[in-house]
């Protein structure tokens, strides 16, 4: 990589360093955005053939494909009714290559995020695993949702809930018969059912700087960060999940502002999806 | 493999099993082809060429290609101190090619995804597909101007349609990254594999030095017709190379615009 001007230089040596002077010089962030703004967002619906439901989302350099399989499984014996959702993230394995990750906790922040995303989408009630159902106690589907981060350049968990929202709306299931005889499930493939979603909830990361609150860090200003707060709202604008990670200290006050900010972010994210898929409709 | 079983489900079902092999309404002959229609597309789809590069911020170089409906991602860590001491004089190459989960009709337990820079390999198929990518890549890269040091291919295949495809579109964004990357080239390599009823001919030819690189072929046919089809695969080659030209010349037309408008502000 040519660093050419000092900036670069600088921005190689010591980032925390970097950051500073580009925030107290010139009042904007490194790539020239103002604190609240969030970067461009591209949602592409159905980019796989062989998965049920996929998508890709783009929001910056950040780059996250979600592929939906869905396969038929045995229920457990706790809860013969329920189907079984799977989120797993895989973090680029590039990132093993680089300063930025070693093995162990790339493995580490996989299970760690694939874990945040079945906790709200089992606390959103998006999807009823009961709707997963096929025969009580015999047949069950299994949605493993794959997130196949191909750059990361901050903000995962945006990135993975918007692709997991995204192409679970496009999702299609097999209409499935048990045969009474032998028991076995019988697939139709040319029956397609579209997979019922009840809520979409989306989430908005945000992260402190000086008392300054700045949305959609970038990896790193993900560095440079002293706290990280994760807020996951629901159609109706609760809350489904906040998250301060350790460090700075915070009024309680601050929250209320935090709301707000997902608020309006979240909502701008809800339009782009929306249209995202209407134009696929439209073909 | 043993750090990997924290990534598992506890609650998780002891054995998936794919609803394609329950079908009742598929005919079995055409299984492989959803019901026909995809041949007439896959054909037409078959030339469609994507290339775009520089995708991955962290690498010295990546590209991302789609080759009709195959997509790969290709990303280059290097050239940089080698690890190991069992070559001096000249660099050393690494590569890793691995398939994404969802890449097949038949999910590949992601599990198996290690996060290893070794050579640790445990699928057959990718370890031949690494082998003959450096066979063909080491006639053309300047390895001498490199010693003591060694560059990492990581290769992800996003999405695979044929096998005819899956080769040339490898050595295509490999090719694209390497340049992307500014490492040293002979000329740019590209493959095409042209598939003769259950024969397979992949040709890696360098277009400027007229060479082959390498030439892989596996079935039966005479000598005569071998030549014939040697001809078409670098016919369709120079096709190839013409749209890595049109990408890295646009590419650094824009970066001169780009660096003139900031001399300017």
């Amino acid at each position: 990589m040519p660093l050419d001007t000092h900036s670069e230089l600088l921005k190689s040596i010591d980032i925390n360093e970097f950051y500073k002077l580009c925030i107290t010089s010139t009042s904007k962030r490194p790539d020239s955005r103002s604190y609240l703004d969030c970067r461009p967002l591209k949602c592409l619906p159905n980019i796989l053939q062989n998965s049920n439901g996929s998508s890709m989302i783009r929001l910056g350099n950040t780059r996250v494909i979600c592929s939906i399989k869905c396969q038929l499984a045995k229920p457990s014996l706790k809860s013969p009714s329920c189907g079984y959702i799977q989120p797993l993230v895989l973090l680029p394995r590039t990132q093993a290559y680089t300063s930025f990750g070693r093995r162990t906790q790339i493995i580490n922040n996989n299970a760690v995020l694939s874990q945040t995303l079945l906790d709200i989408i089992l606390k959103s009630n998006m999807l009823h695993l009961d709707d997963l159902c096929i025969e009580q106690g015999k047949w069950v589907w299994c949605v493993s949702c794959d997130l196949f981060c191909i750059n990361n350049d901050g903000n995962l968990l945006d990135c993975c809930l918007l692709a997991i929202v995204h192409a679970l709306k496009q999702t299609t299931l097999y209409t499935v018969k048990i045969d009474s005889d032998t028991g076995k499930p019988l697939v139709y493939t040319k029956e397609k059912l579209k997979l019922k979603l009840y809520d979409e909830p989306l989430c908005c990361t945000m992260f402190v700087y000086d008392n300054e609150l700045i949305v959609d860090p970038t990896l790193n200003e993900e560095q440079v960060a002293t706290t990280l707060i994760h807020v996951v709202l629901l159609k109706n604008d609760q809350i489904c999940l906040l998250n301060k990670t350790g460090g700075t200290i915070f009024p309680t006050e601050k929250f209320q502002q935090c709301y707000g900010l997902a608020k309006q972010y979240i909502h701008s994210q809800r339009q782009i999806l929306e249209k995202a898929n209407d134009s696929k409709t439209v073909e | 493999m043993l750090s990997n079983t924290n990534c598992g489900w506890v609650d998780g079902p002891e054995e998936l099993f794919d609803p394609l092999q329950f079908a009742v309404d598929l005919e079995m002959t055409d299984k492989s082809s959803d019901n026909g229609v995809r041949d007439v597309n896959s054909l037409k789809n078959d030339d469609r060429v994507f290339i775009s590069k520089g995708l991955i911020t962290k690498a010295n170089g990546s590209s991302y290609v789609e080759l009709g409906l195959t997509k790969i991602t290709c990303s280059i860590y290097g050239p940089h101190e080698t690890t190991t001491d069992e070559s001096y004089s000249k660099c050393l190459l690494d590569t890793s090619i691995k398939f994404s989960p969802f890449s097949r009709p038949k999910r590949i337990d992601p599990l198996r995804i290690t996060y290893e820079n070794s050579n640790e390999m445990d699928d057959t198929e990718e370890a031949e597909l690494c082998s003959m990518l450096e066979e063909c890549l080491l006639p053309c890269i300047l390895l001498h101007k490199y010693p003591k040091s060694q560059i990492d291919i990581i290769i992800d295949i996003i999405q695979e349609d044929n096998e005819a495809n899956l080769l040339s579109a490898i050595v295509l964004s490999t090719t694209v990254a390497l340049i992307d990357a500014c490492i040293e080239l002979y000329d740019t390599v590209v493959a095409k594999s042209l598939k003769i009823d259950s024969n397979l001919l992949t040709v890696c030819y360098m277009p400027n030095l007229a060479q082959v690189s390498s030439l892989f072929f596996d079935g039966e046919l005479t000598t005569n017709e071998l030549d014939k089809y040697v001809d078409e695969c670098i016919k369709q080659c120079h096709i190839l190379h013409k749209a890595i030209c049109k990408v890295i010349i646009d590419d650094l037309k824009n970066k001169d615009q780009e660096s003139k408008q900031t001399k300017i502000a």
